[in-house]
């Protein structure tokens, strides 16, 4: 076999997938400001998003919070430092922690039931019958799993953000004899709005791309169980790798200089 | 002139997935309240030629019109598609609805399934294939699969649609049942005074449901007449299909 025409290959189907999901994100951008909608399938998603994951997103920050705390009084008491431990705590969970884990966990548990649903109905014709019975599919099942994505994972970072900090404090109070009202002062000393927004923001982006790749991975699954299977692992992993390219990309848009 | 337009006009429809030419020039007309079904062993491309009818696939060349209204590569193609009901091969029934979301979905388009009108409609037409409301809150999965295609078949029918399309309704159901569904097609097609258009392998539901029998064979219609003649056809490769004769 030429390797040549491997790597060609391989570079074709490459280009041919990122133009797939282009056209795929260009009809779910076109179908969202385009009658008819679905208020009640989005109140669905949305309760199924920001409802359900709460426990996972709320454990993980929690003890996010908790580790960061834990490490960097350690690593401060290095050079007597030991006060920033609360701000520490909470810069990094509202602009990184919360909307990165957040992000992920979503992305583990929504991103691949997406995708196995949107891959069975694929697999079982129920796309196929949605069109022949005049209902647009990106309409009916991509629009409004994309925006509760897009509303759900800021409201659950916000939560998950108060948890996390409540971890650091945890830690902070009971096991590094912190003053609570100190703690809490240096929480909030150098806490500027800009930094909860910015992870917000994030947690938008980061819940359009989790809802993207599991729906588009779903609807352009192959047949039968294998193809289901495939398209799960591929919404998760393309939604991680994309989450952590594009909190990179908002980060330098907010706070590079 | 409008006496002579088909409801149906499928001509020289060529289809190919790579370099493997599925549908090869196939011409068919069905008229207004006729029930064809088109005939061939399964791979011959009878799902792929409904597939082009109804827009899921978008035939290489050839024309196909619905009442003498080009509709292939055409934006009129969306303004037709609430003109088909169709049956699926296993149903195609949205498991996360009930039964009765189901069948209301084609009144509503999966917008508001409580309102009551739309559930008295649905339960109405759940009632003309032969089920009564108390399976109406049950889910697909709760089903036999004998009452999912009875089901499919209530969801096709919901809105009365010009043209009923089915495909395979038989397969996967015992003879009793396969023999039911037929009976149930049949009843809804002269009812409605739909045109119908059935694919199918299955040489017994073919001879219940057909006015007219089109035989499907490498790509091309080979045979097309009434279901009465078929046994007469005088070309072999339908003796031999509809004798289920090997080689």
């Amino acid at each position: 076999m030429n390797p040549l025409a491997a790597i060609g290959r391989a570079f074709l189907a490459f280009l041919a997938g990122t133009g797939r999901l282009g056209l795929f994100v260009a009809a779910t951008v076109s179908h969202c400001v385009r009658p008819p909608w679905y208020p009640r399938l989005l109140l669905q998603h949305v309760i199924e998003i920001g409802y359900y994951s709460l426990p996972v997103v709320g454990l993980t920050t929690l003890f996010s919070g908790m580790v960061v705390a834990l490490q960097s009084y350690t690593s401060f008491a290095r050079f007597s430092a030991e006060g920033a431990v609360a701000t520490v705590v909470v810069l990094s969970i509202t602009r990184e922690l919360g909307p990165v884990l957040a992000g992920l966990m979503v992305a583990g548990r929504i991103g691949a039931s997406m995708a196995a649903e949107i891959g069975t109905m694929r697999v079982t014709e129920q796309i196929d019958a949605l069109t022949t019975l005049s209902t647009h599919p990106v309409k009916y099942l991509v629009v409004p799993r994309v925006l509760a994505g897009v509303i759900s994972l800021p409201f659950l970072v916000l939560v998950g953000d108060v948890i996390g900090v409540f971890g650091g404090y945890i830690v902070g109070v009971y096991k590094l004899g912190f003053e609570p009202v100190v703690y809490l002062q240096r929480t909030f000393d150098y806490l500027e709005p800009y930094d909860v927004i910015s992870g917000l923001v994030k947690a938008a982006v980061f819940g359009f791309l989790v809802a993207v790749m599991g729906c588009y991975h779903g609807y352009h699954s192959r047949r039968g169980a294998r193809g289901v299977g495939a398209a799960t692992t591929n919404a998760v992993v393309s939604a991680s790798i994309l989450i952590l390219v594009a909190n990179y990309g908002v980060t330098e848009l907010f706070f590079a200089r | 002139m409008g006496e002579t337009v088909p409801r149906i006009r499928i001509a020289q429809v060529c289809k190919s997935f790579g370099t493997n030419r599925v549908l090869d020039g196939v011409d068919l007309e069905i008229g207004r309240g006729e029930s064809v079904v088109v005939v061939g062993p399964s791979g011959i491309g009878k799902s792929v030629l409904i597939k082009c009818l109804i827009g899921l696939l978008e035939p290489d060349s050839g024309t196909i019109e619905i009442d003498g209204t080009r509709i292939a590569g055409s934006s009129l193609r969306r303004s037709v598609s609430g003109r088909f009901g169709m049956l699926f091969q296993n149903g195609a029934l949205f498991d996360s609805l009930s039964v009765l979301e189901n069948v209301a979905f084609p009144l509503t388009r999966g917008r508001v399934h409580s309102l009551a009108a739309v559930r008295l409609e649905a339960l109405r037409t759940l009632a003309r294939v032969g089920l009564g409301p108390e399976i109406a809150s049950l889910f697909p999965e709760d089903l036999s699969g004998g009452m999912r295609k009875r089901v499919a078949l209530a969801r096709a029918i919901a809105t009365d649609p010009d043209i009923l399309l089915f495909d395979e309704p038989t397969t996967g159901l015992d003879p009793i049942m396969g023999a039911l569904i037929d009976s149930l097609i049949v009843q809804c097609v002269r009812e409605s005074g739909a045109t119908a258009l059935t694919i199918t392998h299955d040489m017994d539901s073919a001879r219940r449901i057909a006015d007219r029998i089109a035989m499907l064979h490498a790509g091309r219609v080979l045979w097309q007449g009434p279901t009465s003649r078929i046994e007469a056809s005088g070309n072999e490769v339908v003796d031999r299909f509809i004798n289920g004769v090997v080689g």
